[in-house]
């Protein structure tokens, strides 16, 4: 018996570090931050003005938005 | 104990019924709301008002009363409303929705009671506290701007609270709707 709740906990342990886990929770991490404070990641796809875009630097200064090339990063919310 | 929380079940179910009541009694008097003068003896408006503001503080009393009687019912509420409002704002992918769906949260769990308020404040206090330690620990937000936005969604979830444990039969879709952009305003 004991056996199966190793088992069971290395599958746990295996899934929170395994690399899709972690790929998955930067994405949500990275979506959360976007829709939140407005500072969004190239590549993630977000609304502008009702418009879904992709964020990257072209899309960013279309829209009129502060593009920040060091982080790759688009500010597209007016606070 | 279980005969005092039947006791208690009917007042609030007899209580129910005399704003039942009210309700009607001021439907009856709201025709002859301002239409005397101050000094004139049919003049009903200072009694109507009383009448008024009583009425809706015992629906809050009411409200808080059933959400303590009935607990888990009102705990699992809340965090219902907070994980629903939560997946329709990531499913929007609009961030100019945020305060609206924070308030809005808020003002659900708020409607369960004084403990769907107060799970409500725990839950977004939670939340604050771990979206400024992310965004400051991936470095892509400065110290000054996490902070900033976690003020920003608080007074959006006070705001939610508030109205909430106030309008405890009104739709918050629609108790929030200024919170909502420009954009979406529009029906």
């Amino acid at each position: 018996m004991k056996y199966i709740y190793v088992s069971i906990i290395f599958l746990i342990v295996f899934t929170f570090f395994s690399e899709e886990f972690k790929q998955a929770y930067d994405a949500f991490v990275n979506l959360n931050m976007c829709i939140d404070t407005g500072i969004c990641n190239e590549g993630i796809k977000t609304k502008i003005d009702g418009v879904l875009i992709e964020i990257n630097e072209e899309n960013c200064k279309k829209y009129k938005k502060i593009w920040n090339s060091e982080n790759s990063t688009c500010i597209i919310k007016n606070n | 104990m279980e005969d005092e929380v039947s006791s208690i079940e009917n007042i609030v179910s007899h209580t129910g019924d005399t704003i039942s009541e009210l309700d009607e009694n001021l439907n009856g008097l709201i025709s002859e709301y301002g239409m005397h003068l101050p000094e004139c003896e049919y003049n009903i408006d200072n009694d109507f008002e009383q009448m008024y503001a009583q009425k809706f503080e015992l629906k809050i009393l009411i409200n808080d009363i059933s959400g303590l009687i009935t607990p888990l019912q009102s705990i699992l509420g809340s965090i219902n409303s907070f994980v629903n409002n939560y997946i329709d704002l990531l499913s929007e992918r609009d961030g100019s929705m945020d305060k609206f769906y924070h308030s809005k949260a808020n003002c659900e769990a708020a409607q369960n009671g004084i403990l769907g308020s107060a799970v409500a404040k725990g839950l977004s206090d939670l939340k604050e506290l771990y979206d400024s330690y992310t965004y400051i620990h991936t470095h892509k937000v400065s110290k000054e701007e996490a902070l900033a936005d976690s003020a920003r969604d608080q007074k959006a979830n006070r705001e939610g609270r508030t109205r909430g444990r106030n309008y405890p039969d009104c739709d918050c879709a629609v108790l929030m709707w200024d919170l909502r952009p420009a954009h979406r305003k529009q029906k």
